[in-house]
């Protein structure tokens, strides 16, 4: 497959109430110019951390690896899962052997620190140590062949050694705002409880700076490339799920205790495609500018510029979406799902037949 | 000779020829580097694959300023951690966007099949395409098409693609840079922008000369993606 192209664009619309989750060194929320006017803007690196904490934290769950120290486990319980004959004692001494082999060093059975594994190098692993593999170089090839999933999809960058660097298979949009916006400043005053009481004057004053928008943001998988890196469909379909799923339920954690505005999106479109990736931020070059509410306007543009890209771009494998708002024209350009949870499960059932179709060759 | 135009418009754009270390910044208008990258990307060549991409040196190239533009700063931190856990440092990087710009982007060849190539590439990219930073993707509506003619020639007809509001309020002369040995007239610069090698080990640039010139254009266009059905930006060159 490999002319193959497997494209998986993500977008979404989401609103952020006064907010300042993205700040720049003097406290001022991010912004950018776009069709003349300025917008709030998250940064992409923003997102993205708080996209790979979501994978850091629901990895294990979901069958994509997982961070710990206790990975001596994680691979006796792959033993077992193969040998279920192997009583525990058995399972975690072999185990332990075969990380020691491939110099990853224990003590107590525990990593000496967090160690990301990921599932299909925990079952190689797994498979080596019940052959008796004890090949250092092998093992090593096991765990370098297999990049941690967070890894693979999201890069690395080691500016001591580049030979670590990986380039990622996904790519994340700086989110901005589908409207224009300004930033405002909110005055405050902190008083002295034990003040004297002629004292007319604060004990402290100062200014937050803040927004409100409602953002555009995109992301996509190169799957083509992913599924080299994984070299396991399952894994692949696993960690796309995680990616829409972490796309949607993250958000930057920037003064979110000053703010709480924790909010999802009103609006999530997941597409599949087999020519290109395809960005719609077009859809908002003119801004939107709505006397009740941006949202509802938001989503319609959206979805025109979905149709309008057919100009350019073919037309998707397939568009899954979720709005909370009913649309009359949206389902014709996608299939709508009832929650996020419908969402994963459709788009399973329907990579799992794109994969069968297309890419067993 | 055939001439594939590109239309590089977005919130954010990043063009370094001259960066290093933790201050990256942006040139005014896209360098011929990062076009090879992009289309290095697309055809799918990785860093290593040095041969290839220097054949791609061999493009002519030219750019137009279509929309200015306006500079940004971008404040990021990074940390480091030790093996153990332990935080080692921070590291504060400053990276300078071009907001809301627009430029059209001309490379071509004479050889047809060479150029085939490269439009198919495009147009269904293996890796994921981007205006000089990963975080700034591509519009859907950035192939413009081609023509038969050369770069000077393509850049002269193509009609004006900044947006209306920007054209109202902006003169239509717009400054373009070519490959310097494509033109006998305009002023010459050099740019630190041949491409010897994108490998993460060491990345390697030379030296390339350009020309910049003055295009004056058509003003009557409505560039916005609701336009195209009626509006064919190749009418003027019949490409």
């Amino acid at each position: 497959m490999t002319n193959q192209r497997l494209f998986l664009d993500i977008h979404a619309i989401q609103t952020v109430p006064p907010s300042n989750i993205n700040r720049d060194d003097t406290g001022s929320p991010k912004t950018a110019q776009y069709g003349g006017v300025r917008r709030a803007r998250v940064s992409s690196q923003s997102w993205k951390r708080a996209m790979r904490t979501y994978f850091h934290d629901n990895s294990a769950e979901t069958n994509v690896g997982i961070r710990t120290l206790e990975i001596v486990k994680y691979v006796a319980e792959k033993i077992q899962a193969i040998d279920s004959s192997m009583d525990n004692e058995e399972a975690m001494n072999l185990a332990e052997k075969v990380l020691n082999a491939a110099k990853i060093k224990t003590k107590d059975q525990r990593a000496k620190a967090l160690f990301f594994l990921g599932d299909t190098q925990a079952k190689k692993l797994a498979e080596a140590a019940i052959n008796g593999n004890e090949d250092k170089k092998e093992l090593q090839q096991i765990l370098k062949d297999n990049p941690a999933i967070d890894i693979a999809l999201f890069g690395r960058m080691v500016a001591d050694d580049p030979t670590l660097n990986e380039d990622a298979s996904s790519q994340i949009a700086h989110a901005i705002s589908t409207h224009a916006v300004q930033t405002e400043f909110d005055f405050y005053t902190a008083l002295d409880d034990l003040a004297p009481e002629d004292n007319a004057g604060a004990g402290m004053l100062g200014t937050l700076e803040f927004n409100s928008s409602t953002l555009y943001r995109y992301g996509n998988v190169a799957v083509h490339e992913l599924i080299k890196q994984l070299d396991s469909k399952e894994a692949v379909l696993n960690t796309l799920k995680l990616f829409i799923e972490s796309f949607s339920n993250s958000l930057p954690t920037g003064k979110i205790n000053s703010y709480a505005n924790q909010t999802l999106p009103q609006a999530l479109v997941v597409s599949l495609r087999t020519d290109r990736p395809v960005n719609l931020i077009t859809a908002f070059e003119k801004p939107v500018n709505s006397s009740c509410g941006n949202v509802s306007e938001s989503i319609k543009k959206l979805f025109d510029e979905l149709r309008k890209v057919e100009k350019f771009a073919d037309k998707p494998e397939f568009t899954l979406y979720i709005a909370v708002d009913k649309f009359d024209k949206l389902s014709e350009d996608g299939f709508e799902e009832e929650s996020l949870r419908d969402l994963l499960d459709s788009f399973a059932v329907r990579v799992n037949k794109l994969f069968t179709e297309e890419l067993d060759e | 000779m055939k001439t594939i135009l590109l239309k590089f418009s977005g919130p954010l754009q990043s063009w370094g020829t001259t960066s290093h270390f933790e201050t990256r910044q942006t040139d005014r208008y896209p360098s011929k580097s990062a076009v090879i990258g992009m289309i290095a990307a697309s055809l799918g060549y990785r860093r290593e694959e040095t041969q290839n991409i220097q054949k791609l040196n061999d493009l002519n190239f030219g750019v137009r300023i279509d929309q200015t533009g306006v500079s940004m700063q971008d404040y990021q931190i990074a940390k480091k951690y030790n093996k153990t856990g332990e935080l080692k440092r921070t590291y504060v990087t400053n990276r300078y966007y071009l907001e809301d710009a627009v430029f059209v982007v001309a490379v071509g060849h004479k050889n047809h099949q060479f150029m085939n190539m490269i439009e198919e590439g495009l147009k269904r990219p293996y890796f994921q395409q981007f205006l000089g930073r990963r975080s700034a993707p591509l519009a859907a509506d950035f192939f413009l098409g081609s023509t038969k003619t050369d770069i000077e020639e393509s850049l002269k007809k193509i009609d004006w693609q900044a947006a209306n509001w920007y054209q109202r309020s902006n003169s239509s002369t717009l400054t373009a840079y070519v490959d310097s040995d494509l033109l006998t007239e305009g002023s010459t610069g050099m740019r630190h922008d041949r491409v010897k090698s994108f490998s993460q080990r060491s990345r390697e640039f030379g030296y390339r000369g350009e020309r910049r010139i003055e295009i004056s254009v058509n003003t009557n266009n409505e560039t916005s993606l609701d336009n195209m059905e009626e509006h064919n930006a190749f009418d003027s060159i019949g490409g």
